[in-house]
């Protein structure tokens, strides 16, 4: 919410004790140069993070660590920002205190609630990376190779993405986005389906490429599940990015690597059967060279949608435990009555992996010494490992 | 881009034209695009963030038909800058407003006033009142719109992206307004246009685009 208490959600009147509350609390805290951070109210977590003029409240009443409600909190400024831009914001709020930040947002609904959704049931937020597509190299590289007709002084960055997930990408020397704000890009072009017809072009603030200023995103989508992206700054580039589709599509039709694409994009990625480790039923695994990362689908007993949820409730809980700033821990094992869990931070990959709750330790050491194999020697085909710079 | 004849068969000269949607928020600008280009309608609408690109072509006669490369650009108050970007090249523009929304017809109004001013001066306006399957909630009479866009040499249509109803004669009519008699001048703007990017003008041979009319249809 902005400093100037305006709720983006419910019935105004009735929240507005509380944000008066929330902003009584909050001015307090600056009063003594301090700052907020969080209050624990019997089951009630309130976590909050200012970024004046606005300052977003998290409250919950769920077993969620305040540091996974806090970058989520990030997140959803990010989006915000992205919209508007910092110096927007500023500017506004700089001659209007009381300006009502809803109406500068007005038709983003869909975006925010998209992200908030996504936030709750992507793991990609807590860990920080993209997650990548299995795809057999040979064809990542093709794809690669079509995304160097890109290259052009007006295209900082040229992607193929399906949903949340990197399929490659091309990006121009010197530039190099953070994660974060791929995440706010793709679910900003996955949070609208008017996007998968046309061609759009779309200003956009990557608040950690440059919050001040906007980038100009092409979206089109090549086939039902692949979508191209290219950024560039200059916003007068329209006709020119729609040219480079042109040639990347005429590129992949040819040669027939859209349709090859498209039917692996139609099908569901690996199961945990199809590596046979013993034990294992899910897991994560993190690149932190290519700050990429790769998941198994959901099998056994995760079916449904709330278990899948509760599973990825705990690994949130390992990734908090592996992450805490006071105490972090290399490795975290929790066993309960469902299942057996491993958090395992080194530095270079970080693994989220479950496996049965009455599996021995030594078997999931083994197993899990395993999979880290299985996923060296697949590395090529779940990452894109040497995507293109021009 | 200006106007110019695609090469090849004679039988079908293909004439193109960019087109711009302006127009208030939730006017129904992208539901009029999406009826026309898909013949689809959803009835719930995203917002349009930024502006989408489609083109449809229109056959006039025969031997000729219109391709439009059209801008549907986002309502919001935020993209207000942006807007020269879309309509400084455009050849004709459909401003929309909803006829039960009378802010929306005063915002077209604006719209109007900014392009004649700073749009190129032959662009061929039309103005749309949409949602007209709405009629019991009509707070725009289709008599004052008509009025103002005699006034002020617009094309004038009541449509409904919902139901269908008027969509392809709106655009039709404002095909039939296109010069495409002129094609040598045409087909000389068209080349000079490729080579710079201000403002290629299409020679209207008369001045059909700034008469009164009325929609034919």
């Amino acid at each position: 919410m902005p400093s100037t208490k305006s709720p983006r959600y419910g019935d105004e009147s009735r929240i507005s004790t509380f944000m008066g509350v929330i902003q009584a609390l909050i001015a307090f805290f600056t009063d003594t140069n301090d700052t907020l951070k969080s209050i624990h109210v019997g089951q009630h977590k309130f976590v909050f993070l200012l970024r004046d003029p606005i300052y977003l409240v998290a409250v919950a009443q769920t077993e969620e660590p305040e540091v996974q409600l806090r970058y989520q909190l990030v997140y959803l400024y990010d989006q915000i920002l992205s919209i508007v831009s910092y110096s927007q914001i500023q500017k506004i709020f700089k001659s209007h205190s009381n300006f009502d930040l809803r109406k500068l947002i007005t038709g983003t609904e869909s975006m925010i609630d998209h992200l908030a959704d996504n936030l709750m049931t992507n793991f990609c937020f807590a860990l920080g990376s993209v997650e990548c597509i299995r795809i057999p190299p040979m064809l990542r590289e093709r794809l690669g190779l079509a995304l160097k007709l890109a290259k052009s002084k007006n295209v900082l960055y040229a992607l193929l993405i399906s949903g949340m997930k990197l399929v490659t990408l091309l990006r121009a020397k010197n530039v190099a986005l953070y994660s974060s704000d791929l995440h706010i890009l793709f679910s900003t072009v996955t949070s609208f389906s008017s996007f998968k017809m046309g061609e759009n072009w779309i200003p956009i603030c990557l608040p950690k490429f440059n919050q001040n200023g906007f980038l100009h995103v092409y979206i089109c989508y090549l086939t039902p599940n692949l979508c191209l992206l290219l950024l560039s700054s200059d916003k007068s580039r329209f006709s020119e990015m729609s040219d480079i589709k042109s040639n990347i599509v005429e590129k992949l039709t040819k040669n027939g690597d859209l349709e090859k694409v498209e039917e692996i994009l139609n099908e569901p990625t690996y199961s945990p059967a199809e590596i046979s480790i013993p034990g294992l039923r899910h897991f994560f695994y993190r690149s932190n060279k290519m700050v990429q990362h790769t998941s198994s689908l959901f099998g056994e007993p995760y079916v449904k949608l709330h278990e899948q949820q509760s599973l990825l409730e705990k690994y949130h809980g390992l990734w908090a435990q592996l992450h805490d700033r006071q105490q972090a821990s290399r490795i975290v094992h929790r066993v309960s009555e469902s299942e057996s869990m491993l958090g395992w931070c080194t530095s270079t990959f970080e693994l989220y992996a479950t496996f049965g709750p009455l599996i021995r330790k030594n078997t999931l050491v083994n197993s899990s010494n395993l999979l880290i194999k299985w996923v060296k020697r697949n590395e090529e085909a779940l990452f894109a490992t040497h995507p293109p710079i021009v | 881009m200006s106007a110019h004849r695609n090469s090849g068969a004679q039988a079908a000269k293909v004439f193109n034209f960019k087109l711009v949607l302006l127009g208030e928020s939730a006017v129904g600008k992208s539901s009029l695009v999406v009826r026309f280009v898909k013949d689809q309608f959803d009835d719930y609408r995203e917002s349009t963030i930024g502006a989408a690109f489609f083109t449809q072509v229109v056959p006039v006669d025969d031997s000729t038909s219109v391709k439009f490369e059209i801008w549907d650009t986002a309502g919001q108050e935020r993209y207000k800058s942006l807007a020269p970007m879309y309509y400084r090249n455009a050849q004709c523009a459909v401003v929309v407003y909803d006829i039960t929304q009378s802010a929306s017809f005063e915002k077209a109004k604006t719209w109007v006033k900014e392009l004649q001013r700073q749009a190129d001066p032959d662009i061929v306006i039309a103005l749309v009142g949409n949602k007209n399957d709405l009629a019991s909630r009509r707070a725009v009479t289709a008599e004052e719109c008509q009025t103002y866009a005699d006034e002020t040499g617009l094309l004038f249509q009541e449509t409904s992206a919902k139901t269908g109803a008027n969509v392809g004669d709106l655009f039709k009519a404002i095909a039939k307004k296109m010069p495409l008699d002129s094609q040598k001048q045409n087909q000389r703007t068209g080349r000079n246009s490729s080579s710079g990017p201000t403002r290629p003008t299409v020679d209207l041979s008369g001045s059909e685009a700034a008469s009164t009319g009325n929609c034919a249809c």
